[in-house]
């Protein structure tokens, strides 16, 4: 590993050659016995070809991923562009959304009395919701710490952003869901889709959970769950179940709106690799 | 040419699953990637750990490495890659305050530090460690590993242009960080 266009006379070089810097420095373990220990027993070529394996599997994955919401979707814009009618407005024609909505109210009411039917609503609304901060949080705890103490460093930034990304993100599926919902095959689909969308929600929603957290515990944040955290997350998770007592969309626009600024910060910390400086953050 | 063939044929001889050629090859390179880390990351233990990982991932990816060439620069641009990534990651590691003293470059020289000599090389070493890694990676190539701009062309993967713009800026650093800690006391007349 010798150069052969470095100038001898670089007075940068004498002066580290003069401190002995240049020196090479021994380690003080036996690197090639402790590396060799750990050396898979698969030969490479074996890895390789398994890697080549999982590429072609991801590849073929992603295509037909792409498929799957490509053809219903480009089936559903010819029916609208061509006027036929869609399998929601046959729904909607014959029995009625509103029909439908008053025979299941009706239904229910003949068993339960509504308020408790809705009391039931807000606690599952909020036990949904902490079961969703918890489970992303245990996932990814250090992931969604970076992104708190982002959220922490640069609010008005991470909400801006968030609110950016949440509307691309609603006319985006909004859009999709029109177009699939308006072929048959297209209606599972849609389900998935829209359920899909809700994944960038519960991971803002955890992100706001976790910043909230450490605001509670203040300047050192914790590595793992403890009562800042979990308190919280219950009190996050209080205003949608509160919402839900009265309107199932409200309970839903609540939650979006609290997940908005979490979403800014996971953006902003690119997805909590990379944190905006803040608080016990190095570098 | 004697050594790059039997270079070669451990090469071969690890590529399909040979332990004892892979560890002829560690044993050659072993200095070179624990220095290159130790430079990076500016830290003996840490760099240690990430020598091995170094090796463990030129193992899994020996398969691919084109013999056109040359095996030592392929491994320092594993090696470079994976530190840079590690400082990456540090950047959001929890660090308590021992921590913090124990990796973070101390300003103040230790009781046990006395003689000058080590005090100059760890002067350096603090002044390295002030430069950001992308800096620090083509400064520790070009004066700790001698390697030409080609080499460093091929061990980051970057254009010609950009590793002299790099490493002039590093240079730069490096003389002020080292006038900083005291290594120097006037400033270094660099060449243009």
């Amino acid at each position: 590993m010798s150069s052969n266009d470095y100038d001898r006379n670089d007075p940068l070089r004498d002066t580290l050659l003069r401190s002995g810097a240049l020196e090479p420095r021994e380690p003080t373990v036996d690197l090639v016995t402790s590396t060799q220990r750990r050396l898979p027993h698969a030969p490479p070529r074996v890895v390789a070809q398994r890697a080549a394996t999982r590429r072609v599997l991801r590849q073929a994955v992603t295509i037909l991923a792409l498929a799957l919401l490509l053809v219903p979707a480009t089936t559903g814009a010819f029916n609208l562009i061509r006027g036929m009618e869609t399998p929601m407005g046959t729904l909607a024609s014959t029995a009625g959304q509103a029909n439908v909505r008053a025979a299941l109210l009706a239904a229910i009411g003949q068993r339960f009395d509504v308020s408790l039917i809705r009391g039931l609503v807000a606690a599952l609304v909020w036990l949904a919701q902490m079961a969703a901060i918890v489970l992303t949080i245990g996932i990814w705890p250090r992931r969604s710490a970076a992104a708190g103490m982002t959220l922490l460093a640069a609010p008005l930034r991470a909400l801006g952003t968030g609110f950016l990304a949440i509307s691309v993100l609603g006319i985006a599926v909004a859009l999709l869901l029109m177009l699939l919902t308006a072929t048959v095959i297209g209606l599972p689909v849609a389900a998935g889709v829209a359920l899909l969308a809700h994944a960038p929600i519960v991971l803002g929603i955890a992100v706001s959970a976790r910043a909230l957290g450490l605001r509670f515990s203040g300047p050192h944040p914790p590595h793992e769950f403890d009562r800042s955290l979990i308190a919280a997350a219950a009190a996050l998770a209080l205003p949608a179940a509160f919402a839900s007592l009265f309107s199932l969309p409200a309970a839903f626009l609540t939650i979006y709106l609290l997940a908005t600024p979490g979403i800014g910060a996971l953006i902003l910390s690119e997805g909590g690799m990379r944190p905006v400086a803040g608080l016990g953050v190095r570098g | 040419m004697v050594e790059h063939s039997d270079e070669y044929a451990l090469i071969i001889r690890s590529i399909d699953g040979d332990h004892a050629a892979f560890a002829q090859l560690m044993e050659r390179y072993a200095g070179a990637v624990f220095n290159l880390a130790y430079r990076m990351l500016g830290n003996a233990h840490e760099a240690e750990d990430a020598s091995q990982e170094i090796f463990l991932r030129a193992y899994m990816n020996l398969a691919r490495f084109d013999q056109a060439r040359k095996f030592s620069t392929w491994l320092l641009s594993i090696g470079s890659n994976y530190c840079i990534d590690r400082l990456r990651r540090r950047r959001f590691a929890w660090l308590t305050l021992d921590d913090t003293v124990l990796t973070m470059p101390s300003p103040a020289k230790g009781p046990e530090r006395t003689a000058i000599e080590r005090e100059e090389r760890d002067a350096v070493q603090r002044a390295l460690l002030r430069l950001p890694p992308v800096y620090r990676e083509v400064a520790v190539l070009r004066y700790w590993h001698d390697l030409s701009y080609e080499e460093i062309c091929q061990v980051t993967g970057l254009p010609e242009s950009t590793i002299k713009t790099r490493l002039h800026r590093a240079r730069r650093m490096l003389a002020n960080a080292l006038r900083a800690e005291g290594v120097v006391q006037e400033e270094i007349l660099l060449q243009e």
